[in-house]
């Protein structure tokens, strides 16, 4: 058997590392630029992060062999995963913005994760050299760390596959090309161009520059950090209902999008997960803005409030407003589980993945056919393509254990002195990246993260990263099956 | 170029790996998804599970802007539908593989193009016929004519009793400087070796060799094999190789052929004149010794088993057989077979794939031949009017250590390269590369 192939992986976290070095200019320049006084921090994480990549692309990761197992992708997703919020989390911690470097690597884990939960209490106070840094991170992080390696490392060749089903391991989406090169660079470019848009959008629209740059950034990432404290209306009305258009087509698989572009429209409204998303969409906004009226706020308000909020919420963006005088009890409760369904597969958006859902409703609606006709033979059908009962086991395994580690979670929050429907929201609001939710400030929580203690903030951060890589490749790393597998041989040689 | 390659197994996976390498894009339809998912994990291709005779399946695979689409099924009528259907889908190439050797008649050629297949591929027929022409040529265990035949590529097993083993490249450039040959690259352990000046020359390596025509007599006194002419030859399984390779020598040399299976012989017995089919166990080594495998020249084991046609081979050899020729089906085997002292392999798969990658028109190389035991490629370059191979002479080219230049057609005539030639435009320039360095050579002569 061959040996374990850690040479690559730290070849490709190597690389990651040096193109987060490079990004880290953007925000280098502004900070001179707009005369900040942060310029010195960025310079100094920039230098470590390029020192530590080239250390690890070229000393450690020196020649590589270019194949990757199936058990080296899942350990490359998670180093990735890990090694690059860790290393972001330099900035945070040199300019000082955050407290500790608990606080610095919830804040950096929270970026790239997409989540948006943020220990900075008045982000309008940062300067914008660090708003422009915490947009950025969630970009990057957005559309999977690994297809950022992928669309610029052609030479990976072989464990690229490897590589695009672990980023994408509920999708099981066909690509958009027969190069995966070719079809992960379509998907940044529609992202990329996604992202454009709207920041052009907002500028029109009388945004500043930076404030539209995060704001755009965190919205197509599906990220949520927000440029002011009381949230996404301090834009003004326009371009709030302008990220709210945004935040929906977030929450779509990105090659739907590509489709939406190419304008092969004849072909979309077929996709049953977009048909599943729309229709979600507009029911829950219809509960949500009659639950807000019959308590008594104006139907208008209503109407914008439940729009942008349900937007927010299946897309897992998590941008939070100003919520109406009188909160509705159901709309808690149909939060909490658009919080948990989450945004469509194959998007940026996180939480179990529409098309997971779709999947166990339509395999517990044949079941219950098979109860009355013992020998029916059924299959489920997503898209009219035979869904194997392989993957719908996978499912079902993902399903339960997305609601073990909720609960793991708010067991460990409620110990750190939250209330058990506040523990069991954020720890739901944070592993499906969603972030700030308005859910969590009507169970009498905060938004505010800086004030938990750290055994919080550290178990936040783990639901953050299993979340984000969609549990398996996590667990895989961590399971003893797969210890069995390689102790003895590190023994013997 | 836009390949699709409809499949069920083994061919269709080994053609689009290949091409894969080249930088094609390939979407492979095959109705085996377990297996596609492999595939798909491995290689840099798309993967579509289906029937490649269903419509909706080739729209999936976007057959429309496909350049070439490949059928390579088992079956032939599977394979001529779905050229049919992707042709009407505007693929703008269609190839199916069949297995009865009738249809590739000239006079069938338009109808089949009228309904939509374009070329037709029988790896059979092609295999026997490369059978064919190794028993008429009785050095060489594989050979490839480039240009019409003005350079030829040997592969030429070198004996223990040669006299240039022991030699290295250096000292055998000297002592015969006659020799209008190069050798472009040895085989030996199943490891690819580009010569250089100071490699010794071993028992048992496989030499791969460009020459002039008409070389041969030459080639043959200075690596010390004796010509063998083949006048029995004995050729076990009556499936369509043994078959077509039989009907193709019969009345020139004397073919004793076995067949296990009775009905196969019944069949054989029909078709054949002059061939005597023996119903018999090729394993059996009394029954083909008292069909007089001692004194055949030649013994050629084409039946389904490879391991059957390694092990006949293998005796055969012990018993004296000059020349021994298996149809080997699994890849994995070839190098093992070929070290093991198997004259020549024949690999139905190989044969296919080489076949095809004609009909694939990469920019600059206008043939290209896969050669068995080794993933190195020789390739034919039309030497570019701006290609940085014409700037300077060989010696200062910067050539990848992976590559060779074999030979060089300049209009009618034919250059053996030494490092003080010189490449121009129009050339014709004849590479041995590795696939490592495919790409770099490909940029050095575009």
């Amino acid at each position: 058997m061959r040996r374990f192939n850690w040479k690559l992986i730290a070849q490709v976290t190597g690389v990651l590392l040096l193109y987060l070095a490079a990004g880290l200019l953007l925000p280098l320049v502004l900070s001179i630029y707009e005369r900040d006084g942060m310029q010195f921090a960025f310079a100094v994480s920039g230098m470590l992060i390029l020192m530590a990549g080239l250390f690890l692309r070229n000393m450690v990761g020196g020649k590589a062999e270019y194949r990757l197992r199936q058990d080296e992708s899942y350990w490359l997703t998670v180093a990735a995963w890990v090694v690059m919020p860790l290393f972001g989390a330099l900035p945070y911690l040199f300019t000082g913005v955050t407290q500790s470097f608990t606080d610095a690597l919830f804040e950096s884990f929270s970026g790239f994760t997409t989540t948006g939960s943020s220990v900075i209490r008045h982000p309008e106070e940062l300067p914008p050299s660090i708003l422009a840094y915490r947009a950025l991170t969630q970009w990057v992080g957005g559309l999977g760390l690994l297809l950022f390696v992928v669309a610029l490392l052609r030479r990976l060749g072989l464990g690229a596959g490897s590589l695009y089903e672990a980023e994408f391991s509920g999708t099981q989406q066909r690509k958009l090309h027969p190069r995966l090169a070719q079809s992960v660079t379509r998907m940044w470019t529609i992202y990329g161009l996604l992202t454009a848009t709207l920041w052009g959008l907002l500028m029109v629209q009388g945004v500043g520059l930076v404030d539209a740059f995060c704001t755009a950034c965190s919205t197509v990432s599906t990220g949520g950090f927000t440029t002011h404290s009381e949230g996404i209306t301090a834009l003004g009305v326009h371009p709030t209902s302008t990220v709210t258009v945004f935040m929906f087509f977030s929450g779509v698989n990105v090659a739907i999008l590509y489709r939406l572009f190419t304008l092969r429209w004849r072909h979309l409204w077929r996709d049953g997960e977009l048909r599943t998303y729309t229709l979600l969409f507009v029911c829950s906004v219809a509960l949500c803005t009659t639950a807000f009226f019959l308590e008594g706020n104006g139907f208008s308000d209503s109407l914008h409030f439940s729009i942008f909020h349900i937007a927010s919420t299946m897309s897992t963006c998590g941008y939070h407003m100003p919520v109406p005088t009188h909160w509705s009890f159901v709309v808690s409760v149909l939060t909490f589980v658009l919080i948990v369904i989450g945004a469509s597969a194959g998007s940026t958006g996180g939480g179990i993945k529409l098309r997971r859902i779709i999947i166990m409703v339509k395999y517990i609606a044949n079941y219950l056919t098979r109860m009355i006709h013992p020998n029916v033979v059924f299959h489920v059908k997503v898209n009219n393509e035979v869904v194997e009962s392989d993957y719908i086991n996978k499912v079902f395994a993902f399903v339960f254990l997305y609601i073990v580690f909720i609960i793991g979670g708010g067991f460990v929050l409620t110990m750190c002195g939250c209330s058990i429907p506040n523990a069991v929201c954020m720890a739901a609001a944070n592993i499906s990246n969603l972030g700030p939710s308005p859910l969590i400030n009507t169970m009498g929580g905060s938004l505010d993260y800086a004030v938990l203690p750290h055994v919080a903030k550290w178990t936040l951060t783990l639901l953050m990263l299993a979340g984000r890589v969609e549990l398996f490749a996590l667990l895989a790393v961590v399971s003893p099956a797969y210890w069995r597998l390689r102790l003895p041989k590190a023994r013997r040689g | 170029m836009n390949i699709i390659i409809a499949g069920d197994g083994e061919v269709g996976f080994y053609l689009a790996r290949s091409l894969t390498d080249l930088d094609h894009n390939i979407t492979v339809v095959d109705p085996h998804s377990e297996l596609l998912k492999r595939l798909e994990k491995e290689t840099d291709l798309l993967t579509i599970a289906g029937s490649s005779t269903s419509p909706q399946v080739l729209a999936d695979a976007n057959v429309g802007d496909c350049d070439l689409f490949v059928a390579v099924l088992h079956d032939e009528s599977i394979n001529l539908m779905s050229c049919v259907l992707a042709k009407r889908l505007k693929a703008k190439r269609t190839v199916a593989r069949i297995s009865n050797a009738e249809l590739l008649a000239p006079k069938h050629r338009d109808m089949f193009r009228e309904i939509g297949v374009d070329e037709l591929v029988c790896p059979e027929r092609i295999a026997a016929k490369e059978i064919t022409n190794l028993l008429n040529n009785s050095v060489a265990t594989e050979f490839f004519d480039f240009s019409g035949g003005l350079l030829t590529m040997y592969l030429i097993r070198l004996d223990s009793d040669s006299p240039v083993t022991g030699l290295s490249m250096q000292q055998l450039v000297q002592t015969y400087n006659t020799l209008q040959a190069r050798i472009v690259a040895i085989l030996r352990n199943g490891e690819t070796i580009i010569p250089h000046a100071g490699l010794v020359f071993q028992p048992g390596d496989l030499a791969y060799l460009i020459s002039r025509p008409n070389q041969l007599d030459t080639i043959r006194e200075v690596l010390g094999k004796d010509n063998v002419s083949v006048r029995r030859a004995m050729i076990v399984g009556a499936g369509r190789i043994g078959r077509y390779a039989a009907m193709a020598q019969e009345g020139r040399i004397d073919i004793t052929m076995i067949e296990e299976s009775r009905q196969r012989c019944e069949e054989a017995a029909a078709l054949l004149e002059k061939t005597l089919v023996i119903n018999g166990d090729a394993t059996d080594i009394e029954l083909l010794k008292d069909e007089g495998l001692q004194d055949t020249d030649a013994f050629i084991a084409v039946t389904d088993s490879s391991e059957t046609n390694i092990l006949t081979c293998l005796h055969a050899k012990k018993l004296g057989v000059r020349r021994t020729i298996a149809l080997v089906e699994n890849t994995g085997f070839i190098s093992l077979s070929q070290d093991i002292g198997i004259d020549t392999i024949i690999n139905k798969k190989l044969i296919t794939a080489s076949y095809i990658s004609r009909f694939i028109v990469r920019a600059d190389a206008v043939r290209s031949k896969w050669l068995s035991g080794t993933n190195a490629e020789l390739m034919e370059f039309n030497v570019g009017k701006w290609s940085p191979a014409t700037r300077h002479l060989i010696r200062d080219l910067s050539l990848p250590k992976g590559a060779t230049i074999g030979g060089i057609i300049r209009g009618n005539e034919t250059i053996l390269p030494t490092r003080d030639t010189q490449i121009k435009a129009k050339d014709k320039v004849v590479v041995f590369a590795l696939p490592k360095v495919m790409e770099q050579v490909s940029k050095l002569f575009s």
